[in-house]
């Protein structure tokens, strides 16, 4: 057997060890501040609805406070509203012989009871009322909705790009024409990005009014401040080399950005757009709870009033569209990228 | 000493005074370079690494700005004008990989063509037509030259980067190490492609190397370069053990290694 030559110096030396006690002093402390921070945000009181909810869903408890809460919206929910029925006299230029596509007018008789003026006693007269009923017509409404809903991202998106692009030169430490302009360009950008969409949108909606402007524009900022940043890194950490080569050849800032730089970051840039068509897409349902437009007001709206069949037909449009973009998205990734 | 009359024919078409170069913090690159380089001259500049080959052919294309020091081309002094009288090759290629090899050897004619023509990527005819010949010239095929760079071999994408150069029609071809990561026979066929266009168009051509055997083959004539400082001038027969010692082998005991025995 032979052993490995020793060598009576490295016998002496010490390893660098992975954990220490400096390691147990930062958990003891993440220990106390998590501890601290969870007695704030009533840890204890989640606990205890969830667990009620978990008894009494079991038959174990008579009620829970979750249960009562949820139990009558969801009851509500179902079934989902597909027709829309409304009343005709409601309805402007109702004309009865060019009724929309599947739809038929519905006469019910309801007793009404009125003031006989002259004999100052009430008495009940039958009176027709007829309605529009469309069968499939507030789902199609919803579907608009949510049509208008990706419209107001696919522009959002599109205007962001336009933007973002001679944004990103500005931003571009490597390109940027001056300091200035490039603190400047990185500030707005920054504040751009620091602006949630739901609190523009918020102040957007009083300057525009409800419906979509406020939306698109609200989308677009918050999307030139994530692009116009990405794009900039892009331009930043692309290959030197063809770009000094073009200087080398006398090419101007323009001109090495479109030759060298551009089809370098290119593949990323298209990433990057897509990315934010389908952030915009999910964040525009959500903007329009402020009043920005699309299938989000409309929820609003219905949830404000109570009519929980119809938020049911909303949510599950979303859901579906959401996942099918996904799908989507994913296949297209797939296939270009 | 002053300019000769503007009637003599022959500026030389790279004239260096007293160029010196040194980083902010590093060493002094290049330390007062006086060099001519006749027109129609093959010149290799031969050197260890570290030597300031790249930096005297970036200091000539204002990549690097220098110190202090004189560089005149063609006899007028550099502007981002007579830039076009200069053809660069490097040693990575500066090729865009995404763009055709047309595309490419196209864009080395870009502070000639208008700016809506780049945006668009359409350029004059004259100078399509001209990149397609100057493809033809170096070797390459109408399939190559509607290929991406990103699929083309070593040897085929320095043949693009010298149609780039030559396509301002330059009277003068700097080259940095443009065979550095290539096999031999390769660099061979480059260099041998190299000399035969420079000669064709009578340019003169500035070429780092730190191959002997090719500094051997194709130079007019050699300078050594070490540590910033021209230690050898001459016609390659001249290039003896002595010289090659003090261009490569004084590099072991340079200052740096001596500093670390110290
Ligand atoms: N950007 C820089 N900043 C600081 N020092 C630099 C820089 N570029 C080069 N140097 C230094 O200048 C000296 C000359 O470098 P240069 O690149 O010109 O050498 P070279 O002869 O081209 O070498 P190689 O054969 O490896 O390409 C080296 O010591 C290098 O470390
Ligand atoms: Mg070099």
């Amino acid at each position: 057997m032979t052993d490995i030559p020793t060598s009576s110096a490295a016998q002496a030396w010490r390893l660098k060890q992975p954990y220490g006690w400096r390691t147990l002093l930062v958990l003891a402390a993440l220990f106390v501040f998590a501890a601290v921070s969870a007695e704030r945000m009533q840890f204890d009181r989640m606990l205890n609805q969830i667990g009620d909810f978990a008894f009494a869903s079991v038959g174990l408890k008579e009620d829970s406070q979750i249960g009562r809460g949820m139990g009558g919206v969801f009851q509500d929910m179902f079934p989902i509203a597909i027709a829309e029925r409304r009343p005709v006299e409601l309805i402007e230029h109702f004309d009865e012989t060019n009724l929309p596509l599947f739809s038929h007018v519905e006469t019910v008789r309801v007793d009404q009871s009125s003031l006989d003026p002259d004999t100052l006693q009430m008495n009940t007269i039958t009176v027709e009322k007829a309605y529009l009923v469309e069968p499939v017509g507030y789902l199609v409404y919803v579907l608009g909705k949510m049509v208008e809903t990706i419209e107001i991202a696919a522009w959002a998106s599109l205007i962001a790009i336009l933007f973002s692009l001679p944004l990103a030169w500005l931003c571009a430490g490597n390109y940027s024409p001056h300091p200035i302009v490039y603190g400047a360009a990185r500030s707005l950008v920054s504040f751009f990005r620091a602006v949630p969409e739901l609190i523009s949108a918020l102040f957007l909606v009083l300057a525009f009014g409800f419906g979509p402007i406020a939306g698109i524009l609200a989308l677009t900022l918050h999307s030139i401040g994530f692009l116009a940043k990405f794009y900039a890194e892009d331009i930043e950490s692309a290959d030197t080399g063809p770009q000094e080569a073009l200087k080398a050849a006398g090419a101007n800032d323009f001109t090495i950005l479109r030759l060298a730089v551009l089809p370098q970051v290119l593949p990323s840039y298209t990433g990057l757009s897509f990315y934010i068509l389908d952030r915009n897409i999910r964040m525009a349902t959500v903007i329009g709870l402020v009043g920005a437009g699309g299938i989000g007001q409309e929820l609003k709206g219905r949830f404000d009033m109570f009519q929980y069949d119809r938020v049911g037909t909303i949510l599950l449009v979303i859901f579906l569209t959401v996942m099918a973009l996904d799908l989507i998205s994913a296949r297209f990734r797939r296939d270009i990228v | 000493m002053t300019d000769p009359l503007a009637s003599a024919p022959a500026a030389p078409a790279l004239d260096l005074k007293g160029l010196t170069k040194s980083y902010r913090n590093g060493p002094t690159a290049l330390d007062h370079i006086s060099l001519t380089v006749d027109q129609g001259c093959f010149c290799v500049v031969l050197g260890s690494s570290g030597s300031g080959k790249s930096t005297l052919l970036k200091c000539i294309t204002g990549l690097v700005t220098p110190c202090s020091g004189e560089i005149r081309v063609n006899g007028t002094p550099m502007t981002r004008k007579t830039l076009r009288t200069i053809g660069m090759v490097h040693q990575d290629f500066g090729l865009t990989e995404r763009l055709t090899s047309a595309q490419n050897v196209m864009a080395g004619a870009a502070s000639i063509t208008p700016s809506w023509r780049i945006m668009l990527q359409a350029y004059p005819l004259p100078v399509q037509r001209k990149a397609c010949q100057l493809l033809a010239r170096v070797g390459l095929t109408e399939a190559h030259a509607n290929r991406r760079v990103k699929a083309l071999s070593g040897g085929q994408k320095q043949r693009v980067g010298i149609a780039r150069a030559l396509i301002t029609d330059p009277s003068l071809i700097l080259a940095d190490e443009p065979v550095a990561s290539l096999d031999p026979r390769t660099s061979a066929e480059i260099m041998q492609l190299l000399k035969d266009a420079a000669r064709e168009r009578n340019a003169a051509v500035l070429c780092s190397l730190h191959q002997i055997d090719l500094a051997r083959a194709f130079a007019d004539r050699i300078i050594g370069l070490q540590g910033g400082h021209i230690i050898f001038d001459g016609p390659p027969e001249e290039l003896d053990h002595a010289a090659l010692s003090t261009i490569f082998k004084a590099d072991e005991t340079g200052p740096r290694l001596k500093f670390a025995v110290a």
